[in-house]
């Protein structure tokens, strides 16, 4: 349970969060009880849609993106190697896929305990979090509706 | 190629590093040309091994730990483990490398033109080093045939209630 330095904290590096928003210039949906900003990016092929809070008792700003893409019971094994394989070339980040009901999800932190946050920083989380996304969703999608194999996709 | 802000950066982020590790007093190995160092730690069971780098051109604290090595006929279902494992934690990242079956745990923060804290360098080993210790015993059972996939999801789903 976050006490109250760490909610002010949290506070804190949420104003960055929507300062670093606004100077970038997007538009986006503050839940500021919750610490969370939502918003859609248009990707070279597939929207994106984020979810960036900041978490008061983990002290990190998270940075989540649900995949337009479900894997099936069928292809459940193919959606988890595709994901490891991605999540492996990746330097930071993990799309990780939920087995329980297919659905893919990008997922990305960095930690703020008792920090000064740039907004450099947060930019850095949202450029990599949009340019990672948009490298692998359309391949990550098309294997889920078998239009692209493993291979074809360890390949791209 | 990292600039010279990035490069003087990753120094100061460096030095804080081994600053952290000297006040736990513990013993490591310094890399000084790559900004990494490498050490291990004792876990509940089994040691951990344990690298963190300073990636100078990203900006990035990078802590990284082999747990386990899936055989090549297991690697459908390592990759299935990671992404169970993945699903139940909140910072950090299983990761397997098709090209040998090695499992890694890593966690990544950034420290791009920003002041951080020790407790950052803490939060990193720590939050780490209590992940590997969860799972180091449960993945190299899922490689050697002691544990099914089934146990590994029910143990991940409830590990961390207490």
């Amino acid at each position: 349970m976050a006490d109250e330095k760490m909610i002010k904290e949290a506070k804190k590096v949420y104003k960055t969060l929507c300062d670093t928003l606004d100077l970038i210039g997007w538009t986006y949906d503050r839940h500021d009880d919750d610490f969370i900003v939502t918003l859609g990016v248009n990707g070279d092929d597939l929207p994106m849609n984020f979810v960036l809070g900041i978490d008061p008792d983990s002290q990190l700003i998270r940075c989540l993106s649900r995949l337009p893409v479900q894997f099936t019971a069928e292809n459940m094994v193919a959606g988890a190697i595709v994901c490891a394989h991605a999540t492996w070339r990746l330097i930071d980040g993990s799309f990780d896929l939920n087995i329980s009901n297919g659905n893919v999800t990008f997922r990305m932190n960095a930690s703020y305990a008792d920090s000064l946050i740039s907004t450099e920083l947060i930019r850095y989380l949202i450029a990599t979090a949009c340019n990672t996304i948009d490298g692998y969703n359309d391949g990550i999608a098309l294997v889920a509706n078998g239009s692209m194999t493993i291979e074809e996709f360890m390949k791209k | 190629m990292p600039t010279e802000k990035e490069m003087k950066q990753a120094e100061v982020a460096y030095k804080n590093l081994c600053k952290m590790l000297d006040n736990r007093g513990w013993s490591y190995s310094k890399h000084n040309d790559d900004h990494a160092i490498t050490c291990s730690a004792t876990g509940d069971d089994l040691p951990i091994d344990i690298t963190i780098d300073i990636h100078e051109e990203n900006s990035l604290i990078i802590f990284k730990s082999l747990v386990a090595r899936m055989p090549e006929e297991k690697l459908a279902e390592g990759a299935l483990a990671v992404n169970v494992l993945n699903s139940s934690i909140i910072n950090g990242v299983f990761e397997i490398d098709f090209g040998n079956g090695n499992i890694y745990f890593r966690l990544v923060t950034s420290f791009r033109d920003s002041l951080i804290s020790q407790e950052v360098y803490d939060y990193v080993l720590a939050c780490s080093c209590v992940t590997v210790d969860k799972f180091n015993d449960k993945l190299p059972k899922l490689a050697n045939g002691e544990m099914t996939l089934g146990e590994l999801y029910n143990y991940a789903q409830t590990c961390w209630d207490n």
